[in-house]
């Protein structure tokens, strides 16, 4: 279950959904900013925080929902039965208690709590989670992206108003992590009347600290503390979420005090947030999201079967000169599949230099040589020349792109670089029919990279594009998705990076941080290894400075 | 007259059809479909390809283009514009929730650049080659290939962020419901400033520059010769002879700018947050939210099929040589 990009760091619109902390080494670690955040005032109630929100919202059904914008609000207005908090440490929510794994690992048991309710009053049950998960599964129901989670399931029993088990059909590692991504909505509520178009879609009755107050389509929407809350009440009177597309109006939002936070760009981060007036006024976070960009090398075609030639391919590729040049150090290499604060990131495992006469010499050794003096190495009269897809509108992916081909030209080897319209794009990608593409991969917080690597999850059946086959990581793989000790599991998956990094199914290129500036007058902030929101309690607990009169308290 | 407005009627039908075929035809050939890009983006958790086809399926998407046109097509005939692929609202209801928005916006536009647009037109008409004409005229100009999403950026620094004297993003403040009447419609006026000077100066320009450009054809006209000539005074002459016949280009230029009244401005409604029919537009493109794409379109084609045999019939009823049978 991995989510794509065309090259990450260059779509404007990324960030992600439920997703939440499985127990990362590290937190979310700081690269530049200043993400430390120490506290010195004490909780205060009331006082408002405006956020940005880069789209307008669909809808605030949990069920329904797509995009991490609408995921932003819902996680004020609803609790997880599982979640991770900011150290990666799993924590119970609406359950009473951490689940509980069978020895065969085939049942999780999970218990409620008894006093949480619904914010119109209605107990929250074990009915309204198998609601929910019902709905999820409901092939009449949009929902695909969340019932991916749960295609090992078997069955979900509820033995009472407050127990849950679920049933796997197998072994699978990720079920824990699947649990966190289910949050139930209310049977009561939408149990009657049509899902899809429930009035309580813009009007959810939710179960979180925030109840929805006011939503003004494509304006903002505004929540209100929720006094009945079962939990720790908030402290914030409200949150605020300004619909603003623009980047460059969202910075001038930001600096006119219209807006507290946002999703900062490259240029704005690097150029536009530096005045010592807006280093007093706002802290700058950020923080590595699990993702990263890489190259992906067709092994089904004439030049890259051979791991020879792919391991030159990332010789000949000066990585570390794009990070100077294109995200001026703002990024990290990688060396292997894996999210770089996770524990199954292989940190002994360097990135490949960057060495062209050692690339060469693997070019010379696996045969492509130039033999009639065109320029151009061949070998059995095919030459050694081949089209790089990039999708089109990115200045990234281009300048990528360039860099690696001009170090190839000096090297024999010809790039015709192709761009492509994204949608054709990732059509292409997902038939495996290419060369070679740059491409970026978003992470689950899980390791588990079965569909991108296994060999039987190439085109048309999984995300394995690039036709990569190897028997031991096959085993490892299905290995590292049965085995529920995170030990164990860690040193499967520094196998399958070590293995990774000699035969270089793809070029591993880089990780880039998410960047946003927050207001220094917001307290409470606390950032998880997916920056200050996706883990719990996210920014439910946040609190302000005296008030600065901007927004009236609701009552 | 009527006869004619009748068989002008009847030709709309062929010609829409003809529309819907090629934008549902478009709309569909452009890569990626609904379902897909739902899911991609953010949170593109895979789908198996069973689960995708079920999805297409819902979706109704499994079907031939041309099966799926005839059944859109039916239900058209019926008014009924479907329910779009994001949230499932029916199209109608979601175009009529953007549509006061827009019409506010692009009204209050369209009115004051005619408002100026004509006299400025028509007094540098008469005063051609005079400092006036040319300054002025420079100046539109300028104004008018200066790129809108750019003069947008500027006046929101200088106006939102260094003075902050006007509200930069959205139709209302927060809260303004709690607001009094005349607060409330005084959030609206600000809200609304410089969203409208942006949409109006460049249609300000051309408009003022089409009325001059008509005017001078119309006063190098006999007539008005005549007119000077027999020794009637300059303002009856400019008021009932040059400005009457002057306008009746520009009738027409009007009836063909009715239509970009509700279809809303992509740019400026996205810089300005602006919860307008463009808006709405350009989202449901970027989403192939076909019901809706193809909803916007059909009505825009509607409304400049309509407004060109208006300003055609218009034409007739303001100049008595033209003549329809």
């Amino acid at each position: 279950m991995r989510r794509r990009a065309g090259l990450i760091t260059c779509l404007a619109l990324f960030a992600l959904a439920a997703g939440c902390g499985k127990k990362t080494e590290t937190g979310g670690q700081a690269s530049t900013g200043d993400s430390t955040v120490a506290e010195s005032s004490t909780p205060r109630d009331g006082g408002t925080v405006i956020r940005r929100l880069d789209s307008e919202c669909k809808t605030l059904n949990w069920v329904l929902y797509t995009t991490a914008y609408e995921n932003f609000v819902l996680r004020h207005i609803y609790d997880p039965i599982l979640d991770y908090d900011e150290k990666g440490n799993m924590v119970p929510v609406l359950a009473a208690a951490l689940p509980e794994v069978s020895d065969d690992h085939l049942r999780i048991t999970v218990r409620l709590r008894t006093d949480a309710h619904w914010q119109d009053g209605t107990p929250i049950t074990a009915k309204d989670v198998k609601f929910t998960l019902d709905k999820v599964r409901d092939p009449k129901i949009p929902a695909i992206n969340k019932a991916a989670y749960f295609e090992k399931l078997d069955h979900l029993e509820v033995p009472d108003d407050h127990s849950l088990v679920f049933v796997w059909k197998e072994a699978f590692a990720p079920a824990l992590f699947a649990i966190t991504q289910l949050w139930p909505i209310p049977e009561h509520v939408y149990g009657k009347g049509d899902f899809l178009t429930h009035p309580a879609n813009r009007k959810p009755v939710g179960s979180g600290p925030f109840r929805l107050d006011e939503w003004v389509s494509s304006q903002y929407l505004s929540l209100v503390r929720y006094d009945g809350y079962y939990g720790e009440k908030a402290h914030l009177d409200r949150i605020i979420f300004k619909v603003v597309e623009d980047d460059a109006v969202a910075l001038n939002m930001l600096k006119a005090g219209e807006l507290d936070e946002m999703r900062a760009t490259q240029v704005q981060w690097e150029k536009q947030m530096n005045d010592p007036d807006f280093g007093s006024r706002f802290r700058k976070v950020d923080y590595y999201f699990p993702g990263y960009n890489f190259i992906a090398w067709n092994c089904r075609s004439p030049w890259f079967s051979d791991k020879r030639v792919r391991k030159a391919m990332t010789l000949l590729f000066d990585r570390e000169s794009v990070n100077t040049k294109i995200y001026s150090g703002f990024a990290r290499l990688v060396s292997g599949p894996f999210y770089i604060n996770s524990w199954a990131y292989d940190k002994t495992v360097q990135p490949l230099p960057f060495d062209p006469p050692a690339g060469k010499a693997l070019l010379e050794a696996a045969g492509w040589k130039d033999t009639n003096g065109d320029g151009i190495r061949d070998k059995a009269g095919k030459k050694f020349e081949f089209e790089l897809n990039i999708i089109s509108g990115s200045n990234t992916a281009a300048q990528f792109a360039q860099l690696l081909q001009e170090e190839c030209t000096k090297a024999g080897v010809k790039i015709n670089i192709r761009q492509i319209e994204g949608a054709t794009f990732f059509d292409r990608i997902d038939k495996g029919d290419f060369d070679a593409a740059m491409l970026g991969w978003r992470l689950d917080l899980d390791p588990d990279i079965f569909d991108t690597f296994h060999s039987s999850m190439t085109p048309p059946n999984g995300l394995n594009h690039g036709f990569y086959s190897n028997p031991i990581v096959d085993s490892l793989l299905v290995a590292g998705r049965a085995e529920f000790d995170q030990a164990r599991r860690a040193e499967i998956y520094h196998r399958v990076q070590r293995i990774m990094a000699d035969e270089q199914p793809y070029t591993f290129i880089n990780t880039v941080p998410d960047k946003r500036p927050i207001a220094r007058k917001i307290h409470g902030v606390k950032i998880g290894p997916l920056g200050p929101y996706d883990f719990w309690p996210g920014a439910n607990y946040w609190w302000i400075d005296e008030g600065d009169g901007r927004v009236a308290a609701k009552p | 007259m009527l006869n004619y407005a009748i068989r002008r009627l009847l030709l709309l039908i062929p010609t829409l059809f003809g529309i819907t075929v090629v934008t549902f035809i478009v709309i569909n050939l452009a890569p990626g479909d609904p379902v897909e890009l739902i899911n991609r983006g953010e949170m593109d958790a895979r789908i198996s390809p069973a689960a995708y086809h079920q999805m297409l399926h819902l979706y109704g998407l499994d079907e031939p283009v041309h099966v799926r046109y005839f059944t859109w097509l039916k239900r058209v005939c019926t008014l009924d514009f479907g329910t779009s692929f994001l949230d499932h609202r029916p199209v109608t209801q979601k175009i009529v929730e953007r549509l006061p928005a827009t019409l506010w916006l692009n009204v209050t536009s369209f009115l004051i650049a005619l408002v100026l647009a004509v006299p400025l037109g028509l007094y540098a008409a008469l005063r051609q080659h005079s400092r006036f004409d040319k300054m002025g005229g420079t100046a539109l100009y300028v104004l008018y290939s200066l790129p809108e999403f750019w003069v947008a950026l500027l006046l929101i620094m200088f106006f939102g962020v260094k003075l902050k004297l006007l509200p930069i993003n959205g139709m209302v403040s927060i809260d303004a419901r709690d607001l009094g009447f005349f607060p409330y419609w005084w959030d609206r006026f600000v809200h609304m400033i410089l969203p409208t000077f942006c949409l109006t100066y460049g249609s300000l320009a051309f408009l003022s520059r089409f009325v001059r450009g008509s005017s001078l054809e119309v006063i190098r006209q006999d007539y008005i010769r005549t007119a000077r000539a027999k020794g009637l005074d300059e303002t009856r002459i400019i008021y009932t002879h040059v400005f009457r016949n002057t306008l009746i280009p520009v009738l027409t230029l009007l009836g063909l700018l009715l239509p970009t009244l509700i279809s809303g401005s992509i740019i400026l409604e996205s810089i300005f947050s602006w919860p307008g029919v463009g808006n709405l537009f350009f989202g449901a493109v970027l989403a192939r939210d076909y019901p809706v794409v193809m909803g916007l379109s059909t009505i825009t084609a509607v409304m400049v099929l309509l407004s060109t045999l208006i300003a055609d019939l218009l034409y007739a009823w303001a100049d008595p040589r033209v003549t329809y049978r």
